[in-house]
């Protein structure tokens, strides 16, 4: 029994000191790679030291210049009161680097009751005599004289061009001197006017700003670090990553590795440990310069005063906080990167593989610097925006422990999840088992790359057509652009991957039988998937509230409200099932998946999907929407199942507005029978069925 | 180290490498279900060197990468020096010496780093490693260059220390996946120097190639493989004799039938 339970712990040590083999080796490599050097230590390190130096040296040249500028500004004030015009002389005449030059004003003169009235033709001859002087040498032109209607009163003009700077900073000086003259005449006249019975001064507070100066800064710094952090992570981990996995199946080591006594956990184990150590070494190194930076009072933050960021000194024990937050958060990214990078085939496909990921892990963290949502039990399991929001407290000084253990207890679990599925990325079956030569994969490049090509053709003509088409005619544009141009792009991008293919157009749009079942299976999601994209924006609306502007906009298409339920349900389900369905699932999918993976190809027909949709807003669920459809297109080799949740998710959402009844949440139960449904659907197809060769 | 089954005196010798009907399917998503390859048998007995003749995409690699535990047969079985390779493949890596078309070093290790760095991962520590590698860097004349990083070496630099880095272990099995593609002449002479060196070491050498005066000189057999069989097996004489032709090429034709 002892031998026995002896074994797995040798075994366990030997796998031990096997990973540590491995961890040296890579790191070795790594140390030398000067990419990898330079994305994991210099670039984190240097990155707050040339920030802010950057930016309180652009801010303050840009202020010197402005200020240095020599200006000229003609005057004509011989028809103002002698007294309003002297003073005015001699405040102008004050500036810094200011001329004042004297101005020939008749054209004014002579035209000023039409001036005032806004008559065209001398607004239209004023611009061309303004233009003339302006040409000459003045940034300014500056007129007064008395009001051509009620004469006791004074008038001014003023003439400068927007498109030139000295103009711009010459119209600046000459706005703040008639502020501050302004304020002190009426200041004077009211004092004259109320005496002590001013209520101007009795309701005048005094501000005091009771907020610690670290706690300004903290507050400030918040909202930066975040998304500084995060990138200093993703820069190093991915460069890491990508190097020891998806690179050295490009310089094809990874054959040799895997005829090694090393199992493949132990192999993934040491190459995790380095990228996470990279990546480590570059948080920590760039929260060491961010604390440094800090402490020198290099600190230049837009909307942060000066004098607070001068002031007080960041404590350490925030820098230990957030230290805190983010290593688990690290070690959770490096082992996204892993796993991403892992499928990737060559360094270049890995990149573009890591992008989405990258997005995730930055627009979270954004997200959290510049939104109040608070740091509790739910969102502290967030991946990545749960580790954002603490950085964001640790640096307001704000971060209790309870939910700071909580995220980071969550992030080491979200991470040893993520590293049971490492092994599985050195799979040399799915690396080595592939029985296709070079010209095959050539050909197949092609019909993906051209697949993609097409979709962003669609994804424009869509933009600039269809607002076009429904500026003509609301309903006829939305029926023109699903119905005609959507359906002809789908049947060229189809037609060129079919004749490449040898296929058959219909196949190839995946027009092909499916079994009833997954028709019905995704009809029945439609429900749980409309209350998902309906809770969905509420949240989103919290995150990224939507302008007030845009929600009266409204989407352009509130005229389909009016129309009758079977017309509007044509419209609005069935229309765009067929086009786009057609488009998107039919011709670009099967496009891109003659070379592409399939989470791959998913993600790029959602991505141009939603993107044909033109909102913001609208851009997650729009790109849920295309990936479940997409699922099924993939799942069942056919287009009818996207088509039927396509349809039935519009023609729901739509229906909910009319039919009180359907907004009740217990339909979203009917997504566990069509799971099943199609999940017995597809448990019943044939292991390599012909319906789809590709897809 | 090496525990390799010897053989007893009278009881048949123990193949160095074994396969029984070997049989691997890959699941294509273009092509559906493919066979690489189909009801494999082969033999090869130590102090021989072996050959698996055949075209691009017949089956050679899968072959290799099977009986060198990268890849699972989908049935059949394979041992290696007497060991399955379904069942213990770290054993199986511990008694081969594997060598790919590439040559697999690592560009931003130096060559006795490789060399160091693979025998931690045999086992090797301290004294034993230093001196083995030592022993290699002098046999296979790598000192001169010890200390250069692999990106930067020459291409027969490279094949050198990949061999000293396959036989690190001193294994009694060598599998070689076309180990002269893209090698100038010098470098492809110096691996046909090193693979008839072998034979006088009790090593069993099985090499994948497509080059027929390879396969006619090194060889002691032959086997001729095509769409995932082994057409034929035996010596050259054995082959012309079967076929009726003199030179390889017209054997290898009448073989796979072109």
């Amino acid at each position: 029994m002892a031998t026995s339970r002896a074994k797995p712990a040798v075994a366990g040590t030997r796998t031990l000191g096997l990973a540590l083999v491995i961890l040296c080796g890579e790191l070795r490599g790594l140390l030398r790679d000067r990419r990898a050097l330079f994305a994991g230590v210099i670039l984190p390190v240097l990155l707050y030291p040339l920030m802010f130096l950057l930016n309180g040296k652009l801010e303050q040249v840009a202020r010197s210049n402005m200020a240095e500028r020599e200006v000229q500004i003609a005057c004509d004030f011989t028809r103002l009161e002698p007294g309003l015009a002297e003073e005015l002389t001699n405040r102008l005449q004050a500036l810094p680097a200011t001329e004042i030059t004297t101005l020939d004003a008749s054209f004014w003169y002579a035209n000023e009751l039409a001036l005032h009235e806004g008559r065209q033709d001398a607004v239209d001859a004023e611009l061309r005599e303004a233009r003339l002087l302006l040409a000459r040498g003045p940034s300014v032109l500056l007129i007064g004289g008395p009001h051509p209607i009620l004469p006791a009163r004074p008038l001014l003009r003023m003439c400068h061009s927007k498109s030139d700077e000295a103009s711009g900073e010459a119209q600046a000086r000459v706005e703040s001197l008639l502020t501050t003259l302004r304020e002190e005449l009426r200041d004077q006249r009211l004092a004259v006017a109320l005496g002590a019975q001013d209520p101007g001064r009795w309701l005048l507070p005094s501000i005091v700003d009771v907020a610690d100066p670290s706690a300004t800064k903290g507050a400030a710094l918040g909202r930066l670090l975040p998304v500084i952090a995060i990138l200093a992570v993703l820069s190093a981990g991915a460069y890491a990553a990508l190097s020891s996995f998806a690179g050295e199946r490009e310089a094809q080591t990874l054959e040799t590795l895997l005829v090694q006594p090393v199992p493949a956990r132990a192999i993934v184990a040491g190459k995790y440990a380095a990228v996470a150590l990279l990546a480590l070494c570059a948080v920590i190194g760039n929260l060491a310069s961010f604390q440094v930076t800090v402490s020198l009072g290099w600190l230049s933050l837009p909307g942060l005063d000066p004098a607070a960021a001068a002031d007080a000194r960041l404590d350490w024990l925030r820098i230990a906080l957030a230290l805190l937050a983010v290593v688990p958060a690290t070690l959770l990214i490096c082992a996204l990167l892993v796993l991403v990078s892992a499928r990737a085939r060559t360094f270049r496909e890995g990149q573009q593989l890591l992008f989405p990921l990258t997005m995730a892990c930055v627009i979270p963290a954004g997200l959290a610097g510049s939104t109040d949502v608070a740091l509790d039990t739910w969102t502290a399991c967030v991946p990545v925006f749960g580790a954002s929001l603490a950085l964001r407290d640790a640096m307001r000084g704000t971060l209790a422990q309870g939910p700071l253990a909580l995220c980071s207890l969550a992030h080491v679990g979200w991470t040893l999840l993520c590293m049971r599925s490492m092994p599985g990325t050195i799979d040399a079956e799915r690396i080595f088992a592939t029985s296709s030569s070079e010209e095959e994969q050539t050909q197949r490049q092609v019909q993906s790359r051209a697949a993609l090509m097409w979709g962003l053709t669609g994804v424009i003509a869509t933009y600039m057509l269809r607002d076009w088409l429904q500026s003509l005619s609301p309903v006829g544009g939305l029926l023109i652009t699903l119905l005609l141009i959507l359906p002809a792009l789908a049947l060229f991008c189809a037609r060129g991957v079919a004749k490449r293919a040898k296929e058959r157009v219909v196949q190839v749009l995946g027009l092909v039988r499916c079994a009833p079942g997954a028709v019905l299976g995704a009809l029945m999601l439609a429900p749980g998937l409309a209350l998902v994209m309906r809770e969905w924006i509420h949240w989103q609306q919290r995150l990224l509230p939507m302008p007030t502007r845009a929600l009266e906009q409204g989407t352009g298409l509130e005229f389909l409200m009016e129309l009758s339920l079977p017309a509007l349900l044509a419209l609005v389900a069935l229309a765009p099932a067929i086009g786009e369905e057609l488009f998107f699932r039919g011709a670009v999918l099967s496009g891109l998946r003659r070379d592409h993976r399939p989470l791959k190809a998913l993600l790029v027909q959602a991505a141009l999907f939603a993107a044909a949709h033109a909102s913001i807003y609208r851009f997650l669920p729009t790109l849920a929407v295309g990936l479940l459809a997409g699922t099924l297109r993939l799942g069942s080799k056919s287009l009818w199942p996207a088509m039927a949740l396509h349809a039935a998710y519009n023609g729901w959402v739509v229906s909910t507005e009319r039919f009180e009844v359907l907004r009740d949440p217990a339909w979203a139960a009917l997504t566990l029978p069509g799971l099943l449904i199609l999940w017995a659907v597809w448990e019943r197809r044939p292991a390599a069925s012909a319906a789809l060769p590709v897809a | 180290m090496n525990t390799s089954t010897a053989p007893e005196r009278g009881s048949p010798p123990t193949p160095a490498i074994q396969a029984k009907a070997l049989r691997k399917v890959y699941k294509d998503s273009e092509r559906g279900t493919v066979e690489a390859l189909r009801e494999l048998d082969l033999e090869c007995g130590y102090g021989e060197i072996f050959g698996l003749l055949g075209p691009n995409g017949a089956g050679k690699s899968t072959t290799l990468r099977i009986l060198a535990t990268i890849l699972a047969p989908t049935s059949g079985s394979a041992c290696v020096d007497g060991i399955d390779v379904g069942q213990d493949p770290l054993e199986v890596r511990r008694r081969l010496g594997y060598l790919s078309a590439s040559t697999g070093l690592y560009p931003r290790l130096t060559a006795r780093e490789t060399l160091e760095y693979f025998g931690k991962m045999h086992g090797l520590q301290g004294e034993a490693l230093r001196s083995r590698v030592e022993d290699l860097l002098r046999s296979f004349a790598i000192e001169s260059y010890q200390h250069g990083l692999c990106g930067g070496l020459s291409t027969g630099q490279k094949q050198r220390v990949s061999i000293a880095r396959a036989v690190l272990h001193e294994p009694k099995v060598l599998i070689l996946d076309e180990p002269t593609t893209g090698l100038d002449i010098l470098s492809s002479s110096a691996m046909i120097d090193f693979v008839e060196s072998c034979r006088g070491q009790g090593r069993c050498v099985l090499f994948s190639t497509h080059i027929l005066s390879e396969a006619e000189r090194l060889c002691d057999r032959i086997g001729v493989i095509h769409q995932g069989r082994l057409l034929a097996v035996g010596t050259l004489a054995e082959l012309r004799e079967r076929t009726g032709k003199h030179w390889l090429e017209d054997v290898f034709k009448t073989l796979v039938g072109a």
